[in-house]
């Protein structure tokens, strides 16, 4: 009986997590480069009913069993790229395809991130909404125009019309870029899931692109199925829940 | 009398059952590649009723049998096909038809239906659980490239086969024990697939929620109804020893 309760129980706390999951995934329908988040469940343990005292026919020939209930087995990160839109502002960048570009964080390490939105520091420094340094080569202070190639190859335009290679812009790569650890703030960290970057020139799958930013991957439509099925299967399992309070009831009520 | 008692008190255990298998297919009613059990019931023991001998050393003489209340006798579990949900992921897979993959956990080989797949840090095949996917010539590790699984389970990265999915079928599926996160395990002989597979779909649970709730309602009212039977016993029970004995 006391299982059946925590079976419900455990359903409750997985929808509840998934409603937590879609709830974020709409928050961040406009958020630079955000990947969309899906929860995946499992079945628990099955438990022999003849060990737990229930009478069952000896003669069967698998043992009897009950399920557990359900827990969170994964919450997944869609990787597919989201919808790319034209800002036309000359220090938005959009990376098209795989690869990431590296900032360095203020204790030295190195994150990661697809959410191009940068500006220009006192020393010529391209650094994240943060402040964030990002790993790219050092821009003139002059009043000069940015050019990045297709290729990440970056070059400054004097007003009189002079091109200077500033340099070349290596993107980081990942084996598995869904084991990558979610800092905040649009920043990823390696992680022995994801593996060790590889730092190369942006390849033939990948394009960096000026004057655009990367949108959020979410889609509305298929956020809000998600939402009533989560409410849906919510509400099923409270019922559950409520068929096994009255049932005790009954029992309870054997002898008045 | 007593009989009586416990032949109510079992239909009340049994239903209790019941309800804790619609409890856990409602709780995985979301969970990739479940699959829906239900609880088979059969009658108790048949026991031979005896007319009480009328004079010492006559022969008892049978008159009928009586079931002793109910037990379950299985649990059977619904292989019926699971609706599709398109991801458009590349790494999940849905069988249409029967069969399933094989896994490699450490408590040896595993059967399953959920192909949310993943890959790990050296780029094998994973599922949810971390547990390795096998092909035709073990662990599947894929190279860097666009993946290709074609409804027999060749697996192709940038038009190359790398390797085939191991699919399997089995004769009697219903002797198959479930060992939870969607896993199964068998001695039975593998059989040939014949199903196929979906890339950028998952299976989804094949629980009705209609079904399920309409069996909650039954397994409800079956319990108060038996709850009834031992009452009225317990109040016959009462009467003889308060009224007769007077």
């Amino acid at each position: 009986m006391l299982r059946g309760l925590s079976n419900a129980a455990s359903a409750l706390v997985a929808q509840q997590l998934k409603l937590d999951v879609t709830a974020n995934n709409v928050a961040n329908l406009n958020t630079t480069a955000f990947k969309k988040k899906d929860v995946q469940f499992k079945d628990l343990l099955y438990q022999e009913e003849a060990r737990r005292g229930n009478a069952v026919l000896p003669a069967a020939e698998k043992p009897v069993t009950a399920g557990t209930g359900t827990a969170m087995s994964a919450i997944r990160t869609d990787l597919s790229d989201g919808v790319f839109q034209v800002t036309g502002r000359e220090l938005d960048f959009a990376v098209v395809g795989p690869g990431y570009f590296r900032v360095q964080l203020p204790d030295g390490s190195e994150a990661y991130t697809r959410a191009g939105e940068f500006r220009k520091d006192g020393d010529g420094f391209l650094v994240t909404p943060q402040g964030y340094r990002v790993q790219m080569p050092q821009l003139p202070a002059e009043e000069h125009e940015f050019r990045i190639s297709e290729d990440g190859i970056i070059t400054a335009i004097t007003p009189a019309g002079e091109v200077i290679p500033l340099g070349q812009v290596m993107l980081a790569y990942f084996d598995n870029p869904a084991g990558l650890i979610k800092l905040g703030g649009n920043l990823y960290a390696a992680s022995p899931a994801s593996g060790e970057p590889r730092i190369e020139q942006p390849g033939p799958n990948t394009q960096i692109k000026q004057f655009a930013l990367e949108g959020a991957n979410v889609d509305l439509i298929v956020e809000m199925t998600n939402l009533i099925v989560g409410q849906r299967n919510f509400s099923l399992n409270a019922r559950a829940l409520q068929t096994l309070d009255e049932m005790m009831q009954t029992a309870n009520n054997i002898r008045r | 009398m007593i009989r009586g008692l416990y032949t109510a008190a079992s239909g009340m255990m049994a239903q209790v059952v019941r309800q804790e298998t619609i409890g856990n297919n409602l709780a995985n009613s979301d969970t990739v590649g479940f699959k829906q059990d239900l609880t088979i019931l059969q009658t108790g023991r048949e026991n031979d009723v005896v007319r009480i001998p009328q004079e010492r050393l006559q022969r008892q003489e049978i008159i009928g049998s009586m079931d002793l209340g109910v037990l379950v006798s299985l649990q059977h579990t619904s292989f019926a096909q699971g609706p599709l949900q398109e991801t458009g992921q590349a790494l999940d897979l849905a069988i249409t038809g029967n069969g399933f993959f094989t896994v490699e956990t450490p408590e040896g080989m595993r059967y399953t239906r959920n192909g949310a797949f993943n890959l790990d840090a050296e780029r094998f095949l994973v599922t949810a659980e971390g547990d390795r996917v096998l092909g035709v010539l073990g662990p599947v590790q894929l190279p860097e490239g666009e993946v290709q699984i074609a409804p027999e389970g060749q697996i192709l990265v940038n038009g190359q086969l790398i390797d085939t999915l191991r699919l399997v079928e089995f004769a009697d599926p219903g002797q198959l024990q479930k060992t939870g996160s969607g896993y199964w395990s068998t001695e039975q002989a593998e059989l040939d697939f014949n199903g196929q597979v979906q890339q950028g779909y998952l299976e989804g649970a094949n629980v009705q929620p209609a079904e399920e709730m309409a069996r909650m309602v039954a397994v409800l009212r079956l319990y108060e109804t038996n709850q009834r039977v031992l009452q009225a016993h317990d109040q016959l029970t009462g009467k003889i020893v308060n009224e007769i004995g007077i």
